[in-house]
């Protein structure tokens, strides 16, 4: 079994874990109920000749709901990212676990860049810079042709809007 | 994310004036950002920052595969497969009839086997060595040794020492072992002084090549 989680680990936590929570203490927690629990409920799986990865990733995601429960989180953010995937409901169309994985991750970032294209150039670039390239406070600030200081105040406001952007879409989609 | 999200908080835009507030507030986050680029927690945060860092993981998440790593991935399943150990007495377990799975072995029968085997090991060494004790006791003697031949003495009778007993007689045990040690320097002595004194009375009698009863060394 050990082998198994290991193998699985990975993907659960960066595809579906941590870009529900954004906290990676959270979700280093959530994994392991999550392995926990799928330890427990072995007996429960039917193996049908198919990958038990969208049997852990359900497991997963709905560890993921205890956790908004029990602290009182808005559920947009789960929300929005438990609609994305499609094979969700039928993991036959996608067997594997790594493509599983890497299908979900495509997803999530397209929606992720549909909600910074609605976002000012700005804080776009502000976004794309600081977050995406991992470029330091300075670098940022010299492309952008502004202080340090600005740059910070930019950068904020650029997370701020995101967070409204994103939130307000999850909001609108349905909750599956 | 916090439920402060849903709170409809308008943002500025890009080229609004920020305050001191703001100012202060964009470097603290500013800061937090470098922490969590650096791979370090950031201790406490008060709820909306928080809140804005889980955006910012979300967006690291979607622009790169967020690696956990492997030794942490290890420690991780390791724990994981402690909790399930810790709740077993809860509900069905691995150990249980109905849960067996095939090829997995739970981890309880596991660790219990592998506690066992150094006894094992050694209740195995224990009785092969005692086997071997009972059959080096219980093997049936061994025949004796055949009698090593007499050697017949090819030398003529004339050419053979006379014998010593009527010399030293019969040697009595002695009390101790110094004593047996004194009479045996003293019979060997005299055995010698005896062969000597043949020796000279052939010697001198030139009498060497004539066998004769006294003639023997």
């Amino acid at each position: 079994m050990r082998p198994l989680l290991e193998r699985y680990a990975p993907p659960l936590y960066g595809t579906v874990i941590l870009p529900r929570l954004g906290d990676a203490a959270t979700a280093e927690d959530v994994l392991r109920d999550t392995l926990a629990t799928a330890v427990e409920k072995i007996g429960r799986f039917t193996w049908q000749g198919k990958s038990i990865y969208p049997w852990l990733r359900q497991i997963a995601i709905n560890k993921v709901y205890d956790v908004h429960r029990a602290s009182k989180r808005s559920r947009r953010l789960a929300d929005a990212m438990a609609q994305e995937l499609p094979s969700e409901t039928d993991p036959e169309a996608s067997p594997d676990a790594m493509m599983l994985a890497e299908e979900e991750r495509r997803l999530h970032r397209a929606r992720i860049e549909e909600a910074l294209g609605e976002l000012p150039a700005r804080y776009r670039t502000a976004i794309q810079l600081r977050l995406v390239d991992e470029l330091s406070r300075d670098e940022c600030a010299r492309r952008l042709e502004v202080t340090v200081g600005t740059f910070d105040v930019l950068l904020h406001r650029a997370v701020r809007a995101f967070r409204k952007k994103f939130g307000d879409r999850a909001g609108q989609d349905p909750t599956p | 994310m916090t439920r402060d999200d849903d709170t409809p908080t308008p943002v500025p835009g890009p080229d609004d004036r920020a305050g001191a507030a703001e100012k202060a507030r964009a470097r603290a986050f500013g800061d937090l950002i470098d922490k969590v680029l650096a791979g370090r927690a950031p201790a406490a945060v008060p709820a909306e920052e928080r809140a804005l860092l889980e955006v910012a993981t979300v967006i690291r998440a979607a622009a790169r595969p967020v690696e956990l790593g492997a030794a942490r991935t290890r420690s991780v399943v390791e724990a994981a497969l402690a909790t399930a150990i810790e709740r077993k007495g809860g509900g069905p377990t691995l150990s249980d009839p109905a849960m067996t799975v095939p090829g997995v072995v739970p981890l309880d029968r596991a660790r219990r086997a592998r506690g066992l085997v150094p006894w094992i090991t050694a209740g195995v060494a224990t009785a092969v060595a005692a086997a071997a004790v009972a059959l080096l006791l219980a093997r049936p003697a061994s025949p004796p040794a055949p009698a090593a031949p007499v050697a017949t003495a090819p030398v003529a009778e004339h050419l053979r020492s006379r014998p010593a007993d009527p010399l030293i007689g019969v040697i009595a045990p002695a009390p101790s072992l110094e004593a047996a040690a004194g009479a045996t320097v003293v019979r060997i002595d005299t055995i010698y002084a005896d062969r000597l004194a043949g020796f000279r009375e052939r010697t001198l009698a030139g009498a060497a090549r004539s066998p004769g009863p006294g003639g023997r060394p």
